[in-house]
């Protein structure tokens, strides 16, 4: 029988519908994958089965029961359990207290939190999940955001779970930390726990999904068993055609040196040194934390570099801030597209400007007719899929928005690109499109510094890459040398 | 990509519609009006609405200045204090002889340097804005008792008195004309100029606008100095209309430019709303006021109703943006 079905599920928001008439189900023990672009639905209709949003129509029986209009809490004490992609932890209290907090074990008529209680419950929780170093009694904020992605699976052990839903947990993990977590999903699966699986990485679909669901613009595409397909046929049910090479080929005549940084370093960073040049991509790998946006920060100037050498177009460049780093024409488009790339109560055209008013200001008054040229021809040429160019840009895609940080670097017309994580979170189409997209700028002979975690991306893009450990580069591997052994070793440390 | 059909609107996202736009505040500014207008008889009467105007001038001078502050994301409530510091300024230069051409822009001068304080205090010593501009609320405050003892200046000069009382021919108030240009600059600066973008741009997402080339502590300081040059104006209006440097000129109206900038769809987080909002909220608070005193409300109870009026903006400001609505 199936614990979970969701039929004819619709839901509308002002001027989209999200949902329509999708269907779900889902059986005791079946791990499966749920797969969508950006904006395909996958998110909406997640909310929907774990309360935070309401249905417009359709029902959702849980063990053959109907259930409607529950709240998220309701959800939970039914055994839904969601583990977000932004994650819901308190940062300043201790791990024990997140992982019980809206049940702590209390003791006495005062209800006085049963801190030997927690202790220990939190200490079996948390070795169920592999974190058994981890103190239980520790501030979480000390944790890394991998063990903070295991402290929220944990939590959804502290409930009696049988759906757990995951929304790309590994996009902060390394492999290591990935292959712990798909042990205890299989583990959690042979205890009868059914997972829904949200993922854009098709290799860890093969590795642990039974079965995989395609959603396509607020719609059912497919379900089908893992065992009888292949990756081609996935991605082609996602973007409604095939995609023939993920990573177009380029070949570019390398030119002279655009960038260089002999000797950077800051508190983290010790003696950073490497060049880039025009029409050249040289990619930056390493885990979490080991210092590669700090370099991307030091070279546009918003963070305080201690000594460095650094050299542009020839002349000697001193970084102060973001924007003498656009006057030397650099260019940054950073990870965070939220927090740190986008205004996202603004429109898509002012975001796209923000960063170059000058190209339409004369006598201080700004062209907005000029302005508005300008937006629409970025639109144009990258494809940003967007109802009009004032369109507040939060309504976007996760592609599309990723797009328009994109187009407001590029509309200051740099010479060095430094480009943070450019495809994190966003779907196939837009990935193949932003990879396009850096071979076209190679081509007008730009030079790309590319920050990447992902190994086939960082693998297939670069010219060469230097591979960071601990504010260290403790490798530079060139094209034609670098296998995915050889990168991972560097990042963790291990030198030859 | 979202399919785009046409709106399928809950009754409260039609609320939300209705609200965000300039139409609802019109409507309730015109609203009451009308029920004024039926209420007394003297309401509608051109002695009323000037007399409306140039009591909304000084607030609404003010508030235009907050705009800027709260586009940025920011914040001052040290406005109505410092307007008080600059007529007290105004007053002792007076009394001292000195010329009244050279007094005007002495003062604007003073309240710009109140608005570097304010944001220095913000960007160097990392105080919250709210807290920053409160703790300066009292200690100009203070300084407008200490400078004079607590006593009043009073000033008999044709030139100031024409800029809070007098009439361009014979029946529009002057400092309701200066009211206008502050607005069509600052609208103008909005609209067509790098600094209004950049300011949208800071309230937004400020670490964004930062590493999108903008410097952000610039921007703090040109709103904060806007906000206090606009302050100086509406000291040196409010001083003439009073005709005395006081003391007290504007204790206790601190957070009146607040509501009428929130009620005209500016957010507390910034980085939207229109400075033609922040006229129609002022408008609507000094209609509300003056028809009040018009139909004979108790001013005790008119405390009241400032209270619950701002506590109604801010209320509509959240229901705007959605918060009410269930995650």
């Amino acid at each position: 029988m199936n614990i979970l079905e969701m039929r004819k599920i619709y839901k509308a928001f002002p001027g989209v519908v999200a949902l329509d008439h999708v269907d779900l189900e889902l059986k005791k023990g079946e791990v499966m994958a749920l797969l969508g672009e950006n904006g395909a639905g996958k998110s909406t209709l997640i909310k929907i089965l774990s309360g935070a949003y309401q249905a417009d129509e359709g029902t959702i029986l849980l063990e053959g029961k109907e259930f409607a209009g529950y709240t998220t809490q309701e959800a939970i004490d039914m055994g839904i359990s969601v583990v977000y992609q932004e994650l819901n932890n308190v940062n300043n209290i201790s791990v024990a207290e997140n992982l019980f907090l809206n049940n702590l074990p209390v003791k006495g008529p005062w209800k006085k939190v049963d801190y030997k209680r927690l202790y220990q419950e939190a200490g079996e929780l948390l070795e169920k999940v592999g974190l058994e170093d981890v103190d239980p009694g520790a501030d979480l904020k000390k944790l890394s955001v991998a063990q903070k992605q295991l402290i929220e699976i944990a939590k959804a052990f502290s409930k009696k779970v049988k759906i757990l839903v995951m929304d790309e947990p590994t996009s902060a993990l390394n492999d290591a930390e990935t292959e712990k977590l798909f042990q205890l999903i299989l583990k959690m699966r042979d205890q009868g726990v059914s997972i829904i699986y949200i993922s854009h990485r098709m290799n860890e679909v093969f590795r642990i999904a039974d079965t995989a669901m395609v959603m396509r613009d607020g719609q059912y595409i497919a379900k089908v068993r893992v065992a009888d397909t292949n990756t081609d046929q996935l991605v082609a049910y996602m973007v409604g055609r095939e995609i023939t090479d993920m990573y177009p080929a380029r070949s570019v005549e390398i030119g002279e040196e655009v960038f260089a940084v002999e000797n950077l370093s800051t508190d983290w960073l010790k003696n950073i040194s490497f060049s880039i040049r025009a029409g050249e991509v040289v990619g930056l790998f390493g885990l979490m934390g080991a210092g590669r946006t700090e370099i991307a920060s030091c070279i546009v100037g918003s963070k305080t570099v201690q000594s460095s050498r650094m050299r542009m177009a020839g002349k000697p460049y001193v970084p102060s801030s973001p924007g003498n780093a656009l006057k030397n024409k650099i260019a940054y488009v950073p990870a965070e597209r939220k927090e740190d790339g986008l205004i996202l109560v603004s429109s898509v055209k002012d975001n796209i400007t923000i960063s170059n008013l000058d190209a339409f200001i004369s006598h201080g008054k700004m062209n907005l007719k000029k302005e508005e040229e300008i937006a629409k021809e970025w639109i144009r040429k990258l494809r940003i899929k967007t109802p009009k160019s004032s369109t507040v840009v939060e309504s976007l895609s996760g592609g599309n928005q990723q797009k328009v940080v994109v187009a407001k670097a590029l509309n200051t017309e740099p010479e060095l690109v430094i480009l943070n994580e450019p495809t994190r979170g966003i779907d196939v189409g837009a990935k193949v499109e932003i990879y396009t997209l850096i071979n076209e700028l190679c081509a007008q002979g730009k030079a790309i510094l590319m920050i990447s975690s992902e190994l086939p991306e960082i693998l297939s893009m670069s010219d060469r890459i230097y591979v960071v450990c601990e504010g260290r580069i403790t490798g530079e591997v060139a094209r034609g040398e670098f296998t995915q052994e050889h990168l991972v070793k560097y990042a963790i440390g291990e030198t030859d | 990509m979202e399919k785009r059909l046409e709106r399928k609107n809950s009754p409260l996202g039609a609320v939300q519609t209705f609200l965000r736009g300039d139409v609802s505040t019109l409507f309730a500014l015109f609203g009451m009006i009308a029920l004024f207008g039926i209420l007394s008889p003297y309401f509608l009467t051109v002695k009323n609405i000037m007399s409306i105007g140039s009591y909304a001038s000084i607030q609404g001078i003010m508030a235009a200045g907050l705009t800027c502050c709260m586009l940025l994301g920011g914040m001052d409530v040290s406005q109505f204090s410092l307007a008080g510091l600059c007529g007290m300024f105004m007053g002792l230069m007076y009394e001292a002889g000195m010329n009244e051409w050279l007094i005007i822009p002495l003062t604007l001068i003073i309240g710009i340097l109140a608005g570097c304080i304010n944001a220095t205090i913000v960007e160097k010593l990392k105080i919250s804005v709210m807290i920053a501009t409160m703790g300066m609320q009292f200690v100009i405050r203070g300084f407008c008792y200490i400078i004079t003892g607590g006593a009043y200046v009073y000033i008999k000069s044709d030139m100031f008195n024409f800029i809070g009382s007098g009439k361009l021919f014979g029946v529009f108030p002057f400092c309701l004309l200066v009211m206008i240009i502050v607005y069509i600059v600052i609208w103008y600066a909005l609209k067509y100029t790098k600094f209004g973008r950049n300011l949208y741009a800071c309230g937004g997402n400020l670490r964004a606008a930062s590493l999108a080339g903008i410097n952000t502590t610039a921007m703090r300081y040109k709103a904060h100095m806007i906000s206090s040059f606009c302050a100086a104006i509406g000291g040196i209006i409010m001083t003439s209309q009073q005709t005395a440097a006081m003391c007290n000129a504007g204790e206790g109206n601190d957070m009146d430019c607040i509501a009428a900038v929130i009620l005209g769809g500016l957010g507390l987080a910034g980085g939207k709303g229109k400075v033609t909002g922040t006229l129609i909220g002022v408008l609507i608070i000094c209609v509300l006021f003056n028809g009040m005193t018009m139909l004979n409300v108790q001013v005790y109870w008119q405390k009241v109703l400032k209270g619950v009026v701002l506590l109604l903006a801010v209320f509509i400001d959240s229901l705007r943006s959605g918060l009410l609505k269930k995650a």
